[in-house]
């Protein structure tokens, strides 16, 4: 059941879900569907779902026309994440460390239905922690820097977060995140890695390696709910969509390894609640015994409402072009769910005190230096 | 029906209720704005466009809302996402501008789009493309405030069909002295309100002649590719680019380039090949004007050549 928050919104999940749905709109309708999907970075995937239902013919010229250049555009990040992979690959070569494709890298390097109509503007990979230093030197003398801004940034990524500083290609001004786990280290799960390099499998003709598909579904779950990161969010819970049902049905035993996977790793919370959403705002399949074994997970009656409450208005705000203020707060909250469940209290404090203070301090400083 | 003749109550009430559709060559722009200094600042600059309903697909689509403390400031939603977050509500009008520049390079891919400022005469086109700073938005007010047609100021939409190119004239934008410039030099020109203050300095709006907007429907020939060099104290000269240079030059001009894929490089290819190509160095804006308009008139040799037959 979905909430009738935002009628557009409503119109557009409706059109991804049943093609066919979207005969029934008029230009107004259209506006405010295609609108929203510029607004979500999904005007790509829902052009390909509507073309491949046989759509595009009875749809205004110009309705097409702009789910058309939505399709070129993932086309043209597709290229890029080729290209940006082969680049690393050839930059990491005579490294012997396993390299872990994340996300979008993934899904279009595996050539995965998830693929279709993504845009992907970094490349993210996984490597073994031990592995960091090297991995980051080779990069260096292929053209990657890194981007942190000043040594706080600096000190907060090494040793507070999953990654390194967010690196960037001198020439091609391509980003990329190298990962050494998929969650802060400091944070209230804890996945370990090892378990994830373990069952990683081989991408044929690469040197990369991807997630098992109950780790690639874990991952990003965890990225949805536990990074308090919610912008993306209709898109993020497509990709989770178009990965159950394609990992459902082409995979056998994957639905029963599911739940022994995600406890395994420590990522139940998470998975609850991608199941939860996908199967609320895009109908998403999900076999009775599984649906009933996750209400285990299920967190307390007050928090699972409250959570209903600020994702929806996250996720789906109540009209294309308003930018209200119950919006922002619920963005506000889950970004701080997000820190709280990052970081312990103390470090929490630290990093938040030198975020408030840190401007002062430079505007200290230039103020002294005129 | 044309915008200036929606009377003042009419305006506002569109502008802060369904919002006012209006044409610009084949694109269909909505506007909403709760600010109605820039409501009316907006229909100035579009007097002589075409007003449209909501029956069709919008192309364009931005609202205006004011924010901050005291109302000082505004947000700019340009299809539906948040471009311009708390600009200063006197600016709006230019940033209104550039929103809609933004939103033909940024989501309309109908069109291959190059970077140039856009005029025609006696059915050819020439095509200025330029970095910022080259003067193509002065060069071409001077040119379209002594009789050629404005296709646009800012971007040509070239058909990835036919190669032909669309119109979509709008208000030319002009930055600091060439604001000044244009005055002296077309006195008869309708000049928009200047705007001091912005990040680009002093930006000021010549409207565009009525009979360009008129015919924002006719799309035109590819004629000249020509690339503007202003340089001080220069007497004008066209010097010939060959077709390769000027490809390279057109090439770091395209906006959308990579979205066409090879499709893309046959388009600007095509349009190289169909244009003669000059680099055209000048200096002040009357010398400038006697050449282009040099080009336009058969070349002595050409003219001998048609005596002949």
């Amino acid at each position: 059941m979905r909430l009738s928050l935002c009628p557009p919104a409503e119109f557009l999940l409706d059109a991804y879900v049943r093609p066919e749905s979207s005969e029934a709109f008029d230009a107004p309708r259209w506006n405010e569907v295609l609108r929203l999907a510029w607004r979500w970075r999904l005007l790509g995937r829902l052009g390909l779902r509507l073309r491949d239902a046989g759509e595009f013919d009875r749809m205004p010229f110009k309705a097409r026309a702009r789910l058309e250049a939505g399709i070129a555009q993932a086309e043209i990040h597709e290229r890029g994440i080729l290209w940006e992979s082969n680049r690393v690959a050839r930059a990491l070569r005579d490294l012997d460390v396993p390299v872990v494709l994340l996300k979008g890298g993934a899904y279009i390097m595996a050539n995965l239905p998830a693929r279709r109509g993504r845009l992907v503007s970094d490349l993210d990979i996984l490597v073994p922690r031990d592995r960091l230093s090297e991995v980051e030197q080779a990069l260096c003398a292929y053209g990657w820097d890194s981007l942190d801004r000043d040594d706080y940034d600096d000190f907060y990524y090494r040793n507070w977060t999953h990654e390194l500083p967010p690196m960037r290609h001198r020439d091609r001004k391509y980003e990329l995140d190298v990962h050494h786990t998929i969650l802060p280290p400091l944070g209230n799960l804890k996945p370990d890695p090892s378990l994830l390099f373990a069952s990683a499998r081989p991408v044929p003709g690469t040197r990369f390696l991807i997630l098992s598909p109950e780790d690639m579904v874990l991952h990003s779950a965890a990225h949805i709910f536990q990074d308090g990161e919610m912008s993306a969010g209709v898109r993020d819970l497509t990709d989770l969509d178009l990965l159950f049902r394609h990992f459902g049905s082409a995979e056998p035993g994957f639905w029963e390894r599911l739940i022994p996977r995600a406890e395994a790793l420590n990522l139940t919370r998470p998975l609850y609640y991608a199941l939860r959403f996908t199967s609320r705002l895009l109908e998403t399949p999900i076999p009775p015994s599984v649906a009933s074994a996750i209400d285990a997970y299920a967190p307390s009656r007050l928090v699972k409402k409250a959570m209903d409450l600020i994702t929806d208005r996250a996720i789906l705000p109540p009209g294309v072009d308003t930018h209200r203020w119950d919006i922002e707060l619920a963005n506000l909250l889950l970004l701080i769910r997000g820190h709280w469940l990052k970081m312990p209290l103390p470090i929490l404090a630290k990093h938040l005190s030198h975020k408030a203070i840190h401007p002062w301090v430079l505007w200290w400083k230039a103020d002294k230096a005129t | 029906m044309i915008i200036s003749e929606l009377d003042d109550r009419d305006l506002i009430a569109r502008f802060r209720g369904p919002g006012l559709y209006y044409r610009v060559g084949p694109f269909l722009i909505r506007g909403r704005s709760a600010i109605d200094s820039a409501s009316r600042g907006l229909a100035f600059l579009y007097a002589n466009y075409p007003v449209a309903g909501p029956d069709e697909i919008t192309d364009v689509d931005f609202v205006l809302s004011g924010c901050g403390l005291r109302f000082t400031k505004l947000n700019l939603i340009l299809d539906g996402r948040l471009q311009y977050p708390g600009v200063a509500r006197r600016l709006a009008v230019p940033f209104v501008e550039w929103a809609l520049n933004l939103s033909v390079i940024l989501g309309l891919h109908q069109f291959f789009v190059l970077h140039a400022g856009v005029v025609e005469r006696g059915g050819r086109v020439a095509i200025f493309p330029g970095n910022a700073g080259q003067g193509k938005s002065t060069l071409t007010a001077a040119l379209v405030s002594r009789g050629w047609r404005l296709l646009s100021d800012e971007a040509a939409l070239i058909d990835p069909v036919d190669g032909q190119l669309h119109p979509a004239p709008r208000p030319i934008s002009l930055k600091n002295e060439s604001v000044e410039l244009i005055r002296r030099f077309a006195p008869r020109a309708v000049m928009g309100p200047s705007w001091p203050g912005t990040v680009k300095g002093i930006v000021s709006h010549m409207l565009p002649p009525a009979e360009s907007v008129a015919r924002a429907l006719e799309c035109a020939d590819p004629g000249w590719m020509i690339f503007p060099m202003y340089t001080v104290g220069a007497t004008p000269e066209m010097r010939p680019l060959s077709k390769a240079k000027a490809l390279v030059a057109a090439w770091h001009q395209a906006y959308n380039y990579n979205l066409f894929g090879r499709r893309g490089f046959d388009i600007l290819g095509n349009l190289i090949d169909t244009c003669d190509c000059y680099e055209f160095v000048y200096s002040d804006l009357e010398g400038a004007v006697a050449a282009m308009d040099a080009l336009t008139s058969p070349s002595p040799c050409e003219v001998r050549r048609s005596d002949a037959t």
